[in-house]
């Protein structure tokens, strides 16, 4: 267990187990709101690594100013962002190869339909958060795919903590309306 | 059509938010809403896959591979750093051969249209001279 300035300072010296430390307490944080924008393992794994390598690179520069795991929040989140905005024109390709990737990994009992529902759900979920707009994106994902309290959002977003509470609540009127209007369609294609 | 997703918030309801008159008013409205029960469906699936995706694990050769691909960087600065001077010189000679054919044509061009105003000079010359000749 280290304490933060001594982590800090080890990082900043270069010392790998340190690094090992901080990949180890982090990674599993750093992959689910990589995975909440992009709703991709395999995208989601790779930017996560991106991230450990830009917090490589860039601790020089790094000035307590927040603390560790804060700052690493925000370069996942600009990351994240960054990547999907690359990745928004390549979506339904990836949808498709997804189908076929889940299809050979799936049990041999399920059906077609089956899969054709589980895709057109996971399909619903990514666009409903990607029509977001990016702010409230940001504070559902930090606030439920990493059950993150308000005040440490607010810090991360740099924020105050009743905009991370409009902003959440707004993010979810709009993803019901989303996810309504999927399953209305859905409906009126029957 | 009335948009009951105005009206009610399903995360709440979901989430054991709502007052207990909330969620015995939205209860109600349920069992005559066929689009609200489809609607929370929805919404049901949603947290659930979020729930899934919560015990995501990063894998276990997270660290070799972070190490990797810093050490891939470090080797393309090291070989951009090399070739660096070489680059740079090339850009140069290619942006001084440019430049000398540019000025090259140019200068060629502006010879021609000099030649063609001391053609015109000339045929001046010649009729004044005849004039003279005449008187």
């Amino acid at each position: 267990m280290y304490d933060e300035q001594i982590l800090v300072k080890r990082l900043k010296e270069g010392d790998e187990k340190a690094f090992a430390w901080l990949i180890e307490q982090y990674s599993n944080m750093v992959l689910h709101v990589a995975y909440g924008f992009l709703q991709d393992y395999q995208e989601a794994e790779d930017l996560m690594q991106e991230v450990f390598v830009a917090v490589y690179e860039n601790i020089a520069h790094f000035r307590s100013e927040s603390n560790l795991k804060t700052w690493i929040y925000r370069i996942a989140i600009n990351k994240s962002l960054n990547q999907q905005r690359k990745l928004k024109w390549k979506t339904w390709m990836g949808s498709i190869e997804d189908y076929l990737l889940w299809q050979h990994k799936t049990a041999e009992n399920t059906t077609p339909q089956i899969l054709l529902i589980h895709q057109e759900q996971m399909d619903a979920i990514e666009k409903a958060l990607q029509k977001l707009p990016s702010n409230q994106r940001t504070a559902f994902i930090l606030h439920k795919y990493d059950d993150l309290p308000h005040a440490e959002i607010a810090k991360i977003m740099n924020l105050s903590i009743p905009a991370v509470e409009s902003l959440i609540h707004r993010a979810k009127l709009n993803l019901q309306k989303l996810l309504a209007d999927f399953g209305n369609k859905k409906s009126n294609k029957k | 059509m009335k948009d009951c997703t105005r009206k009610y918030s399903y995360f709440a309801y979901l989430e054991g938010t709502l007052t207990d008159s909330e969620r015995e008013a939205f209860e109600l409205h349920l069992l005559d809403c066929e689009r609200c029960r489809e609607n929370l469906i929805q919404i049901q699936n949603f947290l659930d896959n979020i729930e899934k995706h919560k015990a995501l694990k990063a894998s276990p050769y997270t660290f070799t591979n972070v190490m990797g691909r810093i050490e891939q960087n470090r080797r393309a600065e090291i070989r951009y750093r090399k070739w660096q001077p070489a680059i740079i010189g090339l850009v140069g000679v290619v942006a001084i051969l440019t430049g000398i054919l540019l000025g090259n044509y140019f200068f060629k061009n502006t010879a021609q249209l000099t030649s063609y105003l001391n053609l015109n000079e000339t045929y001046h010359e010649v009729i004044e001279l005849s004039l003279l000749d005449n008187n």
